[in-house]
């Protein structure tokens, strides 16, 4: 009963075991290493998950408390990340997940896909050649388009079309990552990208058209 | 539609994946050949390719151009003291029992999707076991 152990070395022999039961991480690490480790790694994304919550909550003061309430988890949970994966992607995850379950406004409504929406990517492309008439009209709405008119555009959009977009045109994540971080198979991001692309072009052209540089309807095929 | 031309790889195929092509999505690398060759030539799907591109390459630099807000000053730092508190709550934790000579903590979760009539449901649980370990004092 002696072994005065410093608290600082408090010894924390963490194993983490994965979906499929196979050890994911073994992790030997104080709280002082480990919160060291968190400020090294972590902290530098506080500006991209700022932004993301912005596009989430939709107000400056939600989006602080959102980012602020995924530092505290990822810090108190930070022994399951695995060291050398993706540590944005698992930060973004942490983010949507509070966002989905503390943070939307109607918590009723369900988050899960309506049945068809596969189908419906399936069939978006209409697997025929645009005209050169829609090309060159869509390529002016984008040269005239404002920030302000994009940010609009974006806030306007059904929640789950505005993370799919989001998350992989801003961020660049791949379908399988946007897949993890928002909880939903890979067909259903698929899915909602695109049709959050879709319905961002078109209303970019509605904005071009209200604002009078063009008159020809863009993102038509 | 298809360009009039016959080739490899139709037309109508080419565009259907035209999306997944640029968002360099397609795994399959003969599925990549078969596409790169129908774009060298076929004109009218290559022309579609090049405004895909150009279109979705503009939206994205539009966007984060739109979407970059700095998180505050204040909000970094309350950030800081957060993981200051919440180390110092830990620590206190294993001060409480200085005699424990490890702790072995064991996290599992599994994930259960499931499908019915096409709505999706996932459960996610997870069990965290803590394990501490006493010496024995033999006096």
């Amino acid at each position: 009963m002696k072994k005065d152990s410093t608290p600082d070395l408090a010894p924390a022999r963490i194993s983490t075991e994965g979906m499929g039961g196979v050890a994911l991480a073994n992790v030997n690490e104080s709280v002082v290493q480990r919160k060291e480790r968190f400020e090294r790694d972590a902290m530098q994304y506080t500006n991209q998950l700022y932004a993301a919550a912005m596009r989430y909550t939709k107000n400056p003061s939600d989006a602080e408390d959102l980012v602020q309430d995924t530092y505290a988890k990822a810090f108190v949970s930070f022994h399951q990340f695995q060291e050398g994966t993706n540590l944005k992607a698992w930060l973004y995850r942490i983010l949507t997940t509070t966002f989905i379950n503390n943070y939307r406004k109607d918590q009723r409504r369900p988050l899960q896909s309506n049945a068809g929406e596969v189908e419906d990517w399936q069939l978006y492309e209409s697997a025929s050649h645009t005209s050169d008439q829609g090309k060159s009209a869509e390529d002016e709405v984008l040269e005239g388009i404002a920030d302000l008119d994009i940010k609009n555009a974006l806030a306007q959009m059904p929640e789950e079309f505005r993370m799919a977009v989001y998350l992989a045109d801003v961020e660049g994540f791949s379908y399988k990552e946007i897949a993890d971080i928002v909880g939903v198979p890979t067909g259903t991001v698929m899915s909602r990208l695109h049709r959050g692309r879709k319905l961002l072009r078109e209303s970019l052209a509605d904005y071009a058209k209200n604002r009078g540089f063009t008159n020809v309807k863009g993102g038509e095929k | 539609m298809s360009c009039g031309e016959s080739h490899t790889t139709p037309c109508n195929e080419v565009l259907h994946s035209l999306v997944l092509f640029i968002d360099h999505e397609i795994q399959d690398q003969d599925q990549i050949q078969q596409i790169e060759i129908h774009f060298e030539e076929c004109p009218p799907c290559n022309e579609e390719l090049v405004h895909e591109k150009s279109v979705l390459g503009k939206l994205k630099s539009l966007l984060a151009s739109s979407c970059c807000e700095e998180a505050p000053e204040s909000l970094t730092e309350k950030i800081y003291v957060q993981t200051g508190q919440l180390a110092q709550e830990m620590q206190s934790q294993f001060f409480g029992m200085p005699s424990a000579l490890s702790t072995h903590v064991v996290t599992q979760y599994s994930r259960t999707e499931f499908s019915v009539d096409g709505v999706e449901t996932r459960i996610e649980i997870e069990t965290t076991e803590i394990t501490h370990h006493f010496e024995v004092d033999e006096e």
